[in-house]
């Protein structure tokens, strides 16, 4: 079977930014705390999940970025989602994500937000 | 006795401080290391691990180890007796105790040698007692934790799923293309019911139109034989499009759809369903829109084909009028100029009504103008006419008509009519006289028997009148005609008309009391023609 996710990550000094595309559900869901777990054991705790090419997050792929968010707050980190479709944004919002993460309309404005 | 009290206040301490670090417990490998964290500090164990299963059938789950270890230990988790603290012959553990809890999980504890190296007494297995108790109590509280997250989750869900609903209809009703919508229907469906893939099949018959994936195009087969799947579909424009949802997902892996994922999957199809309908009837009124548009710049140029002021005739008043209905109809009448100083009357009626009859007025229209520019003879130029209009029109549409050339100077009024209402001359004395000399109307027969004319003179104070059915045919309400309740030639006489416009204005106004508020049904056309008087 073809896979629809996929997924790239990079370290902006001690801030992970995971870029992902496609479809969020239970196996892109896994690959981002995959991703996430790997950082995270080594001291990662600022992370930025940028959704700009997944237009589509079920609530199995939620529950996975939930963890994420667990895990951060435990550790005194933090998460902000970036590029948010409205669709996706309004997802969040009602899930509850963004009592315990942050949002913002771009990669760049996310790392300015954890460097000030 | 002060010593033991002091003791008994630590204990209490300990106990109380144990409970508060259980309590934080982020998950179950969290509890088990906090667990053993408490039994090394008041045991004063130096190893120790903890495993779990939570089912009676289940396999052990190692939670925690205090030294990393490959060693088998299954044994000894399995044969250990519930609640009884029992010595075990290893060399890393020394006691062993398996606490089941009421949810029908298992805790299995295995510790190793003190520090002090003395053997575990009564007091560390009652101090051990303790402690499961409490672990007991902190994984209900985790449970419950877990619970109650995973009811939040579940309610959160459930908003989320209607909220979606609700957004998604006014979304698709939004969009203008179809394909868009069918593709949004589809993500927004396969999100919500946590299927992992989709597909939108349209079909018309047995053959196979569209089929649309989401995340990504998969083989399709035994559809109706996959037992991880929903579908729905609706009927549009004889085409069935049926949605199928697959294999829902869970942390556990791939379960069954249920009865909610189904609700939500027939809503979302009766929503794209309406979606398709509303887009299809606003095409069909931006169709008819463009269409009225259409009818409407037709019936503009036909009216502008009826001339708005008729040529002057020394020693003539004449006057006409033309009152259309809310439709294109087929009336038209004209005065043209001749240059040798006669005119043309012309008074015409297409049969039906719209735009193929205002395409058969615009014909006529343009052959008359084209005919009378040169020399010619009434009979034949009628029956030119005729062929014209044969060829222009459909087989049940033809034009009836009259024409009529005036020599001004010799006041002869030549006369052809093409099957038309009779023409009718007023003399002076009252006389009235019908035109009816012709032959069939136009675009009937292409080859028709050959047009006959007459001639008649006019003398002063005489009249002539042209009408469609229009004036004849006026409806009142109780369904009676014009023609019913007065004749055209009682018409006539009766009027005492001073010029033509005089009559015209008297005859609209006789018809509007006859039909008081009783819609036109058809175009009034007349034409009144006055030889003055000397």
């Amino acid at each position: 079977m073809e896979a629809d996710f996929k997924l790239t990550s990079e370290l902006h000094a001690d801030v992970l930014v995971i870029n992902t595309s496609g479809y969020v559900n239970n196996e892109g869901g896994e690959k981002i705390a995959e991703e996430f777990d790997k950082h995270f054991e080594n001291g990662v705790k600022k992370v930025i999940i940028n959704l700009e090419k997944s237009k589509v997050v079920n609530s199995i792929g939620i529950s996975f970025l939930i963890e994420i968010i667990d895990k951060l707050t435990e550790e005194d980190g933090k998460l902000i989602f970036t590029n948010l479709e409205s669709a996706i944004d309004k997802m969040l919002t009602i899930m509850g994500l963004f009592n315990y993460a942050g949002k913002e309309a771009t990669v760049e404005s996310a790392l300015k937000t954890f460097n000030t | 006795m002060n010593n033991i009290i002091e003791q008994l206040r630590l204990q209490s301490e300990a106990f109380q401080e144990s409970f508060k670090l259980l309590s934080k417990a982020k998950n179950l490998e969290d509890l088990a290391h906090h667990f053993f964290q408490i039994l090394r500090d008041n045991l004063q164990v130096e190893n120790g691990l903890i495993a779990f299963k939570n089912k009676e059938n289940s396999e052990w789950q190692q939670l925690f180890s205090g030294e990393k270890t490959n060693a088998d230990y299954q044994h000894f988790l399995d044969s250990t007796d519930e609640f009884n603290i029992i010595p075990i012959n290893d060399s890393v553990f020394n006691i062993a105790v398996k606490y089941p809890f009421a949810d029908h999980s298992t805790f299995a504890i295995l510790l190793g040698r003190k520090r002090d190296r003395t053997t575990f007494d009564e007091f560390d297995k009652i101090m051990l007692q303790f402690f499961l108790q409490q672990l007991n109590s902190a994984y209900q509280f985790y449970m419950a934790r877990q619970k109650e997250k995973q009811l939040i989750f579940a309610l959160n869900h459930r908003v989320l799923q209607l909220n979606s609903l609700i957004d998604t209809s006014i979304e698709i009703s939004r969009l203008q293309e179809t394909s868009q919508l069918l593709h949004l229907a589809l993500q927004r469906v396969l999100a919500l019911t946590n299927a992992s893939k989709g597909m939108l099949r349209i079909k018309m018959g047995k053959k196979v139109l569209e089929k649309i994936y989401f995340p990504f195009p998969f083989k399709s087969k035994n559809l109706e034989q996959d037992k991880y799947k929903i579908s729905a579909s609706f009927r549009f424009l004889n085409k069935v499009y049926r949605f199928y949802l697959f294999e829902k997902e869970s942390r556990e892996g791939i379960v069954k759809f249920d009865g909610t994922d189904q609700l939500l999957l027939d809503a979302f199809t009766r929503q794209v369903h309406v979606a398709l309908e509303n887009d299809y009837l606003y095409e069909q009124s931006l169709e008819k829109e463009r269409i009225d548009h259409e009818i409407s710049i037709a019936g503009t140029i036909q009216k502008n084909l009826i001339p708005k002021a008729l040529a002057q005739i020394e020693g003539y008043d004449q006057y006409g009028i033309n009152i259309p209905t809310k439709f294109i109809g087929g009336d038209y009448y004209d005065c043209i100029p001749l240059p040798d100083g006669r005119f043309v009357f012309i008074m015409a009626d297409v049969s039906g009504k719209g735009i193929a009859a205002s395409l058969l007025v615009s014909t006529l229209h343009a052959s008359a103008h084209a005919f009378l520019s040169g020399p010619f003879e009434l009979e034949s130029l009628v029956a030119k006419l005729n062929e014209v209009i044969f060829d222009a029109a459909t087989i049940d549409k033809y034009i009836t008509a009259v024409f009529s050339v005036l020599d001004p100077k010799k006041n002869e009024l030549l006369t052809v009519n093409a099957g038309h209402n009779p023409t009718y001359i007023l003399r002076r004395n009252k006389g009235v006289e019908q035109l009816t000399t012709g032959g069939i109307p136009l675009g009937m027969m292409r080859q028709s028997f050959p047009y006959k004319s007459s001639t008649c003179v006019l003398h002063p104070g005489d009249s002539v009148f042209y009408y469609t059915d229009g004036v004849t045919e006026a409806m009142n309400e109780g369904g009676e005609q014009y023609e019913d309740f007065k004749s055209i030639q009682e018409l006539l006489v009766s009027q005492q008309s001073s010029t033509a416009k005089n009559f015209i204005d008297n005859l609209v106004a006789d018809l509007n009391d006859f039909t008081g508020d009783t819609p036109q049904s058809d175009d009034i056309t007349a034409l009144y023609v006055m030889k003055n008087k000397i």
